[in-house]
């Protein structure tokens, strides 16, 4: 799976709304329906039929018939009565407007049970005067046991009765009542506010009309109840919309997102997180401290100390909690915002449930979620308002960019702050759908003068004009005759004429756009991080972004959120991970001393001076394993053990490192994958099949035209067993021989100055006297590096891992699959041998040739041999002019082959001398009918076909 | 309002840096004349225009400012494609800005209009001033002029050194971008002309509504 998909899979998660019900559960939908915390399972549920009052309500009523006026008592509603952990959730069956309702258990003051005949039911007294009655419909066993799970869990909560009542002192609608002498809790002092408490609110509040609005909340608080156990009805979304009183706009905030359960819930934790990283650093909070001075900086509040103090600590602290996002720009305004109506423990809380629930990343390293939502209102604004689109379209002009600092700050930084808080408060109550329904009407109410626009700047420029200007009076939508703001035209197209988008409308483009976003994303700060990066000299383009890919996937393995990109480091449990997924000798999943014991080493030194792994300090790592030439790969091999260095490498590290070469050699020695060596040797024998095959078919007469190219078998059966066996025991004989001769020339530590070689000690008996001496424990000796590399290069078998299968054994060629192990894939490459290699046709093809020349020498050169060889290519001949008939002569990578002096004599004493390397066997059959000329021919044309370079 | 001249020429110009460098203030100093000591931080971009007369020609500036935040920049591709001159500003008291604006002149040469004009800003040089005597202030500027401007002649641009809260040198720098303008438009030619919805060879726009030049 690559990058982007993850990414996107895992943004999926916290994106899911709507069209994707059928995937969330029950207790999903109603946890985001209900805003309530992520905690929360559904103990049960049932249908009944409910009415709610108060004595407040009955109050009114009487008052209202002594006056000779008739209003309807409670109305009865029929719904879905959910008791989860916490919280007694109600819901109208047909019209969630008209009645719903939260209540947290312990705000339950008495239970008590109806007795009819037929039904069961119950009547509930909430602390603050709402009194329920509830009819339960259905089977009545079930009812009754739904009551006694009820009444259980209430007792449960009656130790949080109290916790509960002195939290409620922190907020403002219990003052309210309880200083109008209309509340059973005692509230004494008005509770802790936002800044405007102390710095004034932003507006006229006469011209804001807060005095009745904040009379038309008491009442509603009398008689719905509040904050705990409040009843949502048709008044209470009318009163929101109206827009909040300032006093009480920080409560209602609190309580129409949800934030307020979790405040309570994990009372304190704001202070805890500030005590706790006092004093600490990071990049959040330099990013902070920049923008503190330039918040919202006309209000009063935030030219003082005490306004900038409760910024800095709440955006700190919401950074410490949430390290993916940290700081984003745009946070600091709507904090600053926030901060004027609530307290920081308030605006903590909300921040968190904006960040988490309502607008997810938005703020986030990538802000994938803004993007997101600007792609969606641009399908939104195309589709609502066509001919606009036509004409933005034609001029190329984007609404996203535009639009896009709407949505960051909630139009706090756009409109006038009075009204954008009005566009706060729908949002907290709604949700996302609020950006979409305000972003759309602002477009269509300045559709007239945007029409005429040219360019991205012009309708720049009518916005901002629009919005300086929305408090001016023009002619009302509704009523022709009258005049209001603009303000109340737009709030009325807002949610009247765009009422149809809802949250399940942006669910679905939400899902249609969100690859594609990603896509973009992704490439762009690939683009950007890659580019940063210092110079790799061995790496492609192409293996440094599947290196990114990798790097990435193995990082957000096990990770819920998209991971901070910039910022990320690797840790050694991913770094392993990392490796896993990438290089040959490491089975991933299967977890080894062997290997974490050299992965630990490669993690230290290709960590930077801080023992910090990132991508860049990987990729220079990766580099200089890349590196083709065999004495650079040998000496960066060799350094990952020079801990100190000093170009001494001491014994214990030297016995480690031939451990580690032990450990990394496995799949070779196992014979999961066939190395250099073991594939000529292969090779060879195919093309000697085939050439012998070819005499065979002569001598019986077979017509060989030619002209006749030779074709490679599709498929060609041989004893792996043979091959691994031979492979296996040259492995095991290299191992051996490393450690025994590596010690023959260490050098003892008190005599540095003894020649690295001595030329006279080549010989046999005094060779084991040496090996004696430098494994005795008494006399510490160190090898060098130059030690390190005549040692293996005097060795076929590890040279010849050194020379390419080490580096090879990196699959940085490769595109991230996770699918398939490394181990299956090997299996994969040797059981199709013959399927994709071009270079293996290619070898084949040239020992054919070579074979041909062998066969043709030893055959008194027929004809019949000398066409074939004929029908070669050029190439073939070439190489067939200057190679030897020895199969393990390898011609392809001799280029570089070095001189270092302190190898020359010492080739002879470990050589592997080639007499492992089969020549021939019956092990091998090509697998076609030896009869059948035609399929012969066919083998020919397809050789022709894979012809190489 | 002012009938536009013949051979008006509208640049967009973007601005390009760290976070807190002093894009806005360059841009609010050019087109107001103006600075603001706790300028909010630009959210995603914003957008201003100018129009000045260099020479004998008229040009209209139509400047993209943008955030500075790093996680914003992966949305200034949306600013500067079809730009047609970029200031890449960074803070000569704050190292790091300058490697962030190194890595702007990259991004812009890899993905920007080829022959796109960059100038290179170091701004805050009030900062390295003593206010008082007008001497240097040893140990404050933490970025060489040497170190500007050898990235410059490195990487093909204009540099500047400027002040956006004394004014210093910020006009230069529009005015420098303005005289090269033509020149650079004249190569683009045919190529570019699809691709930019700003037509500069389109007689100029007769509906704008924009306040004129304040220089």
């Amino acid at each position: 799976m690559d990058f982007i998909k993850d990414i996107a899979n895992r943004a999926q998660k916290i994106l899911d709304n709507g069209n994707t019900s059928k995937r969330l559960t029950k207790a999903e939908l109603l946890r985001r329906r209900f805003k309530l915390p992520d905690s929360e399972a559904i103990i049960d549920e049932s249908l009944v039929e409910l009415r709610v009052s108060s004595s407040y309500l009955r109050a009114r009523i009487e008052r209202m018939a002594k006056l000779g006026v008739s209003i309807d008592g409670p109305t009865t509603f029929n719904g879905r009565l959910t008791l989860t952990d916490n919280y007694l959730v109600f819901e109208d069956s047909y019209n969630s407007i008209v009645c719903s309702f939260v209540i947290e258990l312990p705000m339950v003051q008495r239970i008590q049970r109806i007795h009819r005949a037929y039904d069961f039911s119950i009547a509930l007294l909430t602390t603050n005067g709402l009194e329920i009655t509830l009819k339960f419909i259905g089977i009545k066993s079930q009812c009754e046991m739904y009551g006694q799970k009820l009444i259980h869990l209430l007792k449960d909560k009656l130790s949080d009765v109290k916790a509960m009542n002195e939290f409620r002192k922190s907020l403002y609608s219990e003052y309210l009542l309880s200083k109008n002498n209309c509340n059973t809790l005692e509230v004494n002092g008005a509770p802790e506010g936002g800044l405007g408490w102390v710095f004034k609110f932003p507006g006229n509040a006469q011209k804001l009309r807060d005095r009745l609005k904040m009379k038309k909340w008491f009442d509603f608080f009398r008689e719905n109840g509040r904050n705990f156990a409040m009843v949502h009805n048709i008044l209470f979304h009318k009163l929101v919309s109206y827009g909040l009183p300032n006093k009480l706009r920080g409560e209602l905030w609190e309580t129409c997102c949800g934030s307020i359960y979790l405040r309570y819930m994990h009372n304190d934790e704001y202070n805890t997180i500030l005590v706790e990283h006092d004093g600490e650093g990071s990049l959040a909070i330099e990013e902070i401290e920049k923008d503190l001075n330039r918040s919202l900086p006309e209000y009063p509040a935030y030219q003082n100390p005490e306004g900038i103090n409760r910024l800095r600590r709440v955006l700190t602290a919401y950074s410490w909690k949430n390290p993916d996002v940290g700081y984003c720009q745009a946070m600091n305004i709507v904090t600053a915002a926030l901060l004027i109506y609530m307290s920081e423990e308030q605006v903590f809380w909300c921040l968190t449930v904006l960040c988490d629930k309502i607008i997810p990343g938005y703020y986030s390293r990538t802000m994938y979620g803004v993007l997101l939502d600007q792609k969606v209102l641009e399908a939104l604004f195309v589709k609502t308002l066509p001919s606009l689109g036509e004409h933005f379209s034609s001029h190329d002009i984007q609404l996203s960019i535009v639009s896009l600092p709407w949505f960051l700050s909630f139009f706090l930084s756009t409109m006038p702050l009075i009204y954008a808080f009005r566009v706060v408060d729908m949002m907290l109550l709604h949700g996302p759908k609020v950006l979409f329904q305000v972003a759309l009407a602002v477009v269509r109410v300045n559709g007239e003068a945007l029409l005429k626009c040219e360019d991205d700047g012009e309708c720049i420029a009518v916005f901002k004009d629009y919005f300086a200007s929305l408090d001016d009076m023009e002619m009302s939508l509704l009523h022709q005759d009258r005049m209001r703001p603009k303000f109340d035209n737009l709030w009325e197209v807002a949610f009247r004429e765009f009422s149809v988008i809802d949250d399940k409308v942006i669910e679905q483009l939400r899902n249609k756009f969100k690859n594609e976003v990603f896509q973009g994303i992704e490439t762009f700060v690939k683009r950007a991080e890659l580019r940063n990066l210092p110079k790799a000299h061995n790496l492609t383009n192409e293996q440094l972004s599947n290196i990114y890919d990798r790097y990435y996937s193995a990082l957000i393995e096990g990770a819920e959120n998209p991971p901070d990109r910039s910022a990320s480091t690797m840790d050694f449990n991913h770094f392993e991970v990392f490796m896993g997924q990438l290089v040959d000798w490491i089975n991933a999943g299967e977890i080894t001393r062997k290997h974490t014991e050299f992965l630990k080493r490669l993690y230290e030194h290709w960590s930077n001076n801080e023992g910090i792994m990132n991508l860049e300090t990987l990729i220079m790592g990766l580099d200089k394993i890349m590196d083709k030439d065999i004495m650079n790969s040998l000496s960066n091999f060799i350094a990952l053990y020079d801990d100190k260095g000093t170009g001494k490498i001491e014994k214990d590290v030297v016995i480690q490192l031939a451990e580690d070469l032990i450990f990394i050699t496995t799949p070779w020695r196992e014979g999961l994958v066939f190395d250099d060596i073991t594939n000529q040797a292969i090779e060879a024998e195919i093309a000697k099949k085939i050439v012998e095959r070819r005499e065979l078919l002569k001598k019986q007469g077979v017509e060989i035209s030619d002209d006749d190219d030779i074709r490679l078998p599709n498929e060609v059966k041989f004893n792996e067993e043979k091959w691994q066996g031979r492979q296996a025991e040259r492995y095991m004989k290299s191992s051996s021989n490393f450690l025994r001769m590596i010690f023959q020339y260490a050098q003892p530590v008190e005599d540095s100055n003894e020649p690295l070689i001595d030329l006279g000690e080549t010989d046999k008996g005094n060779e084991s006297v040496k090996h004696n001496m430098a494994l005795d424990p008494s006399r510490p000796v160190y090898i060098t590096p130059s030690t390190f590399r005549m040692v293996i290069l005097a060795d076929d078998t590890y040279e010849s891992f050194f020379r390419t299968q080490f580096y090879k054994s990196f699959h940085v060629d490769e595109k991230i699959n996770k699918n398939v192990g490394v181990v299956d894939n090997l299996r994969g490459m040797l059981n199709n041998f013959l399927a994709d290699g071009r270079r293996v046709a290619v070898q084949v093809r040239k020992r054919m040739d070579e074979a041909t020349k062998n066969t043709k020498s030893s055959a008194d050169g027929r004809a019949g041999a000398v066409s074939s060889s004929a029908s070669m290519s050029s190439k073939s001949n070439r190489s067939r002019a200057s190679s030897s008939i020895n199969y393990n002569d390898d011609d392809d990578d001799d280029d570089d082959d070095d001189d270092e002096d302190d190898f020359g004599n010492f080739v002879g004493v470990g050589y592997d001398d080639l007499g492992d390397i089969p020549t021939g066997g019956n092990e091998m059959s090509v697998l076609h009918d030896l009869k059948d000329a035609e399929k012969e021919t066919q083998l020919a044309h397809s050789l022709k076909a894979a012809k190489l370079e | 309002m002012s009938t536009p001249a013949n051979n008006q020429i509208s640049v967009k110009l973007v601005l390009l840096g760290e976070a807190a460098v002093g894009k806005s203030s360059l841009v609010l100093r050019f087109v107001s004349n103006d600075f603001e000591e706790n300028k909010e931080p630009t959210i995603g971009a914003a957008f201003l225009t100018q129009r000045c007369t260099i020479g004998d020609k008229n040009i209209k500036f139509e400047i993209w400012d943008t955030a500075g935040q790093e996680r914003f920049a992966n949305l200034t591709p949306l600013y500067y494609r079809n730009a047609q001159a970029a200031l890449v500003v960074y803070d000569i008291t704050k190292p790091a800005s300058f490697i962030k604006a190194r890595h702007w002149v990259k991004e812009l040469h890899e993905q920007a209009a080829k022959n796109i004009i960059i100038a290179l800003v170091g701004n805050k040089y009030d900062l390295t001033l003593d206010s008082e005597s007008g001497e240097e202030i040893e140990g404050a500027r933490k970025v060489s002029r040497d170190e500007g401007q050898d990235l410059a002649n490195e990487e093909n641009l204009l540099f500047f050194e400027t002040s956006a809260k004394t004014a210093f040198s910020v006009n230069d720098v529009f005015t420098t971008i303005g005289e090269k303008i033509p020149d650079a438009v004249a190569k683009k030619g045919s190529s570019r002309a699809e691709s930019n919805r700003i037509d500069l060879s389109a007689p100029a726009q007769t509906d704008i509504k924009e306040s004129s030049c304040s220089c």
